[in-house]
């Protein structure tokens, strides 16, 4: 029995759903396919619908990854990568994960953070999505060495073409030297660098500068530069100091205006600093708007295409710092955990003689593009019914799962989370995107991926009498007991209508009958705060 | 003997991909040993290009000479005599390292510049052990595939 049927009694489309999640296991967990016309056609391959998208400018084309539909870009500067680059690529169950982790946030228009260690293929899984979807993937890589201008911008000096060109080559070659000289005593002061041997940094007039634009946390505006470019001793007479964009609003701003897909590689390894100053392009806003100051202002407008996915180790990694709270709340944040033999033996088959092993049908979702077709129940009296009932229990998961987080305090270079209300929105947007016949196991889903991911596999709690347990799978239980309480209240409905039933027809009333009366009573002594809380009734009706 | 190391660690860069990558190399080396396993390089890899990074080298004169080994499908060794492996050189040799591809914005007069390494380039790095730790890089030994250390031989001894 469904939410749905409990509530307003019946199911809306679950046979076609049973039937479409029957075809997308023949299917195979990524196919693709195109919409012309209300008609819809299904392809083997991303070639192939590529090429009808190409001979029907009408049409929309789609890549289905485990049951979560992205468009695929069908217009120009597409994805970097091409065929070749994949014939090697192994499609196991980690790969899939990964795959259904990173698509949902895209679909959801969230940042996506994956922390996992370095061999589970974090990056070649995004690569490999960007390559399905065909779209284009700009990189940030994160060291100790990175710098906040290479994220937003800076201004570097171009030699003007009325310069004679006898003259040229010397200028850049001083420009080189120049920048080299900047980045070099940049980087230092802002991550704290050690200064290597021989290195040449700039004056301390410069520094002087230079510091009090890292206290502002921002970029050199042209006129400080042109004054460090003087203290230094080089006289850039003709050369126009230009803007360059650093990789976010480029990729916010790629593809005319379009956006494309923009990938944190190994965050984890920026220095804190950096991280911090990250927090200008995560804000509550989400990632549509960056003020560039240094630039006059200028207001950056993400593209529709443009989207965000992290990748980090985990916090045993050398120079890795555990990530402080307020920053790993503005993603949706995912540990993801080692490959299984069975995932390593796959990967070494695909690599070694390019054998693929057929996936496990459980290691993917199925069947959700119907459901989120269902947009008249989601308007409905019922719908608001259904979704009250969701966020009691939601509610009182997280209150219940926040107290044995408490309980379990996270051991030196563990990552640390809470729960708030922007997971609780996030929560609300997936139930939205990928409700299923059964809603309540919607939200199972979502809890998985906005809370229960984070919790690293291996972290053990004590349950009373001693016993050791993941708290991970803990908390999958404790979801399931609040989820059985409300499945529950169908029952005692039941009983009530049996009671009644029997009552009006003035027979003796059966056991079943005689406990809903008993129930009723007990019911009728509930204080005002009790009512609809089904944990409380159920408690009062023991 | 480290003639036939170096030629063995060749091989290895030669041969393994994984998963479609070609690895990139490191070769670790005290004192003169570092210029005889250049020179052992030399005399294994006729395409070849040296390129002598220290102190004074800017991120655009290292990526001019990666690029250009790339374009003319050499094998690249850079000796690492100190200076500094910025962001911008990081982030290229990280790409190169997983996805054998080279992606630099702003590259001249290119908003984006794309280049792929061909199956006959590879690139070795020489360098010193006290010469990787002054670069203050944690993830730099992760940037490669096989590492061969010539100076624990020498240590052993």
């Amino acid at each position: 029995m469904t939410l749905e049927k409990m509530v307003y009694g019946f199911s809306p489309k679950e046979e076609q759903i049973s039937k479409r999640e029957k075809e997308q296991k023949e299917k195979g967990p990524i196919n693709f396919y195109a919409e012309l016309d209300n008609q819809k056609k299904v392809f083997s391959s991303r070639k192939e619908v590529l090429e009808f998208a190409a001979n029907n400018p009408e049409a929309k084309a789609y890549l289905n990854v485990a049951g979560v539909d992205l468009e695929v870009w069908i217009g120009e500067n597409g994805s970097q990568f091409n065929d070749k680059d994949f014939e090697k690529f192994a499609l196991d169950n980690k790969a899939m994960e990964l795959l259904t982790i990173m698509a949902k946030s895209i679909k959801l228009d969230q940042p996506s953070l994956v922390e996992g260690e370095t061999d589970i293929g974090k990056s070649r899984a995004l690569e490999y999505l960007a390559y399905l979807a065909n779209h284009h993937l700009i990189y940030q890589s994160f060291s100790g060495q990175t710098d906040v201008t290479e994220l937003i911008g800076k201004y570097v000096p171009r030699v003007s073409n009325d310069i004679p060109k006898t003259q040229q080559k010397e200028i850049e070659k001083k420009i080189n030297e120049f920048i080299h000289l900047f980045d070099s005593t940049r980087s230092r002061e802002d991550g704290e660098r050690v200064k290597t041997k021989n290195e040449k940094l700039l004056s301390k007039e410069s520094q002087r500068l230079l510091q009090i634009c890292l206290q502002e946390e921002r970029a050199v505006a042209e006129t400080e530069m042109k004054e460090i470019a003087k203290y230094e001793g080089y006289d850039f007479e003709g050369v126009n100091w230009q803007w360059q964009d650093g990789t976010v609003p480029m990729a916010m701003e790629a593809n005319g205006g379009k956006g494309c897909w923009l990938y944190f590689d190994e965050l984890g390894a920026a220095e804190p600093q950096i991280l911090v100053k990250l927090n200008r392009i995560l804000t509550s806003e989400g990632l549509r708007r960056l003020e560039i100051t240094e630039n006059g202002s200028r207001k950056v407008e993400g593209g529709p295409n443009f989207r965000l996915i992290a990748s980090t180790n985990p916090p045993s990694y050398a120079g890795r710092l555990p990530f402080e709270k307020d920053f790993i709340r503005r993603w949706n944040y995912q540990v993801v955990g080692r490959l299984t033999e069975e995932d390593s033996f796959a990967r070494d088959l695909a690599r070694e003689i390019g054998e693929k092993p057929a996936l496990k049908e459980e290691s993917y979702f199925v069947g959700r593009r119907e459901e989120m077709k269902i947009k008249n129940f989601r308007e409905s009296e019922f719908s608001r019914a259904v979704y009250k009932e969701l966020g009691k229990l939601h509610t009182k998961f997280l209150y219940s799962a926040t107290e044995r987080l408490e309980a379990s305090p996270n051991e030196v270079g563990e990552q640390s989370f809470r729960y708030e209300e922007s997971d609780k929105i996030r929560t609300v947007m997936y139930l939205k995107e990928f409700q299923k016949p059964d809603l309540i196991d919607t939200l199972k889903e979502a809890i998985e991926f906005y809370y229960l991911g984070k919790i690293n596999p291996v972290k053990m709690i004590s349950e009373s009498g001693g016993r050791e347990v993941s708290l991970r799978d803990s908390l999958k239980e404790l979801f399931d007991v609040l989820a059985g309480q409300l499945k529950t209240r169908e029952k005692i409905q039941e009983l009530i209508k049996k009671y009644q039933s029997q009552d009006e027809k003035n027979v003796a009333l059966d056991e079943e009958a005689a406990k809903a009366k008993v129930g009723l009573a007990n019911l009728a002594n509930l204080e005002e705060t009790d009512i609809g809380d089904i944990g409380n009734i159920l408690a009062k009706l023991k | 003997m480290l003639k036939e190391k170096i030629s063995q660690f060749i091989q290895i860069l030669a041969k393994i991909n994984s998963q479609g990558i070609w690895d990139m190399g490191l070769v670790t080396a005290e004192g003169d040993q570092k210029q005889e396993a250049i020179d052992a390089i030399k005399a294994e890899i006729k395409d070849l290009e040296v390129f002598d990074f220290g102190p004074e080298i800017s991120s655009g004169n290292f990526l001019l000479a990666l690029i250009k080994s790339l374009q003319d499908k050499k094998w690249l060794a850079v000796n690492l005599s100190g200076g500094r492996i910025d962001g911008q050189i990081y982030g290229q040799l990280r790409r190169l390292a997983t996805t054998n591809r080279l992606q630099i914005l702003n590259w001249q007069d290119e908003a984006e510049f794309n280049l792929k390494q061909s199956e006959a380039s590879r690139i070795i790095f020489i360098a010193s052990w006290p010469g990787i730790e002054a670069l203050n890089l944690p993830e730099f030994t992760q940037l490669f595939g096989p590492a061969l250390d010539l100076a624990e031989e020498r240590r052993n001894q």
